[in-house]
């Protein structure tokens, strides 16, 4: 029984040493899991998750988005859907409907004028917002609430190509990664120690029965 | 040996990675505004209110109040630039928020209420703060005062702590819909004897309209009529109790008739002197706009009664 207990501590040991050493080399020490980068072909003035295409909350994340123009303003933002649907009312746009881990984007586009309402940068709606020139960098937390993320074109002229990439930034990651690849050790260890255990009681017995035997 | 860093390990890791977790779709609705943003709207409200007052400028004060608010605040400035021209306006800032309900919103417009002392004053401020869409500001459209020392009726909240809006029409639980109390309030103002009077309390507005109308009835070298109506009734927020509480202007019209020979003209403290400076030789009519608060109890817990007034000459002509 021992041995058999011994041999799946050892076993599922081995195995959290693996998936901590992958996790540990996948964020690194600055606890940040890059994804590929993905191109979109962007209709109108921006690109605009729906509430549905991110499903989870939680980790920090780094949205990287690079236009095809070099010298295009772009702004980028988290802003909860009410007021997103209401600012994009009639603007013509890109939505994402889906997102897939490593980064893929299923889009849709919407007809609309390429005109905003106003400078995005001046509304007090969003959780998070960044701007740039060719290229704008939004970092924010996954938020619990019906949230988009929006990418628009602030200089009156589609969007075109985009390139879009995403980082994951889990705090503690890497040091959690590596506690997996210790707790993992220890239990391989505690698993040997088992079988190591039953091994060395045998050793009396045996000598018991060699003395009975002479 | 290996049970001590195999603990510490587990109890440190949860702690140490903000682990992704599915969030709950169903509902893609929002809180207009929480506490912070109520009280972010007052400051910028209290701000602005300042400089608007300090100048009488109505354009300005148009940056944070809308409606029939706005109107009758504007009035109040006219009033003041008139009569009293070397004396600006002093303003009473508000203080707060105290209670703040938002019901939940699946598309703009948003609007929320807050209750906002008024301490020099003794009363409080039932704000109701409406914003059209992302790119306008939070105006406030009503303001009726109350008491500082009445009993605010507690909200109703739905799960999340969201307080539940009512349709001007809904009748569910009360004695009547927001909409038709409005009505028949107004309707009791105008006629005394009205049937509908049964309906409502006595409350210290009814009380003071009448006395205005009985002073009135008793110019001599003119008749006076006062008419009533009411604007289209937005606003209304389900109570803990069943009842409701709602937003509502009434508009009030007073004619004068000057009789042939006759003379008529308002004293220096009257907000109708500003309108009408020189008096009225045949006729006059002066519009005020009256924001209440009335509170619409549920079946079988009494009559509806208004609870808070603010209000104030909006326009005078005359000849």
């Amino acid at each position: 029984m021992r041995r058999v207990i011994g041999g799946l501590l050892i076993l599922a040991g081995v195995l959290l040493v693996l998936a901590g050493g992958v996790a540990a080399a996948w964020f690194g020490v600055d606890n940040t899991a890059t994804m590929r980068s993905h191109q979109v072909d962007v209709h109108g003035t921006g690109l605009v998750t729906v509430p549905r295409a991110i499903a989870y909350a939680g980790p920090r994340v780094i949205v990287t988005a690079q236009a095809q123009e070099t010298r295009q303003h772009l702004f980028a933002g988290v802003a909860h859907d009410v007021d997103v649907r209401d600012f994009l009312s009639g603007v013509a746009r890109t939505e994402v409907t889906s997102v897939r881990v490593p980064l893929h984007l299923s889009t849709q586009a919407v007809a609309g004028s390429l005109d905003l309402s106003a400078d995005p940068s001046s509304l007090d709606i969003w959780i998070a917002s960044a701007e740039g020139v060719g290229q704008v960098n939004l970092s924010f937390r996954l938020p619990d609430a019906a949230d988009d993320v929006v990418i628009l074109s602030t200089d009156a002229r589609p969007v075109g190509p985009l390139t879009v990439s995403a980082a994951v930034v889990v705090p503690g990651a890497f040091v959690g990664a590596l506690a997996g690849v210790v707790l993992g050790a220890g239990l391989a260890l505690v698993g040997w120690s088992l079988i190591g255990m039953r091994r060395r009681s045998r050793q009396p017995n045996d000598t018991a029965e060699l003395r009975a035997r002479l | 040996m290996v049970v001590a860093p195999v603990l510490a390990t587990l109890l440190t890791l949860p702690a140490a990675c903000d682990l992704p977790h599915r969030k709950d779709l169903d509902d893609l609705s929002k809180v207009a505004a929480g506490r912070s943003t109520a009280a972010s709207v007052l400051l910028n409200y209290d701000s602005v209110r300042a400089n608007a007052d300090a100048r009488w400028s109505d354009s300005t004060l148009a940056t944070v109040e809308g409606g029939p608010l706005l109107r009758i605040d504007a009035g109040a400035y006219l009033v003041s630039f008139r009569l009293s021209p070397d004396q600006p306006l002093e303003t009473t800032p508000l203080s707060g928020p105290g209670v703040v309900a938002s019901p939940r919103f699946g598309s703009y417009p948003l609007w929320f209420v807050a209750e906002l002392p008024v301490p020099d004053a003794g009363v409080s401020r039932m704000s109701l703060f409406a914003r059209k869409s992302t790119t306008d500001p939070w105006r406030m459209m009503y303001g009726p005062e109350i008491a500082v020392d009445a009993t605010l009726p507690e909200f109703r909240t739905d799960d999340p702590g969201a307080a539940v809006s009512v349709s001007p029409h809904d009748a569910d639980g009360v004695v009547m819909s927001p909409a038709r109390a409005c009505r028949d309030y107004a309707k009791v103002l105008q006629a005394r004897s009205s049937p509908l009077r049964r309906m409502f309390v006595r409350d210290a507005f009814l009380q003071q309209m009448r006395e205005i109308q009985d002073a009135q009835a008793k110019l001599a070298y003119a008749s006076f009529r006062q008419t009533w109506s009411i604007m289209p009734v937005r606003y209304a927020l389900r109570l803990d109790d069943g009842g409701v509480l709602v937003f509502a202007t009434l508009v009030r019209t007073d004619r004068y008739h000057v009789d042939p020979g006759g003379y008529l003209r308002w004293n220096g403290n009257s907000a109708a002197k500003a309108y009408l400076p020189h008096g009225v030789r045949h006729w006059a009519r002066l519009q005020y706009d009256h924001q209440i608060l009335m509170e619409i109890p549920p079946v079988g817990g009494g009559k509806p009664a208004v609870i808070g007034q603010y209000g104030g000459v909006v326009s005078g002509v005359g000849s």
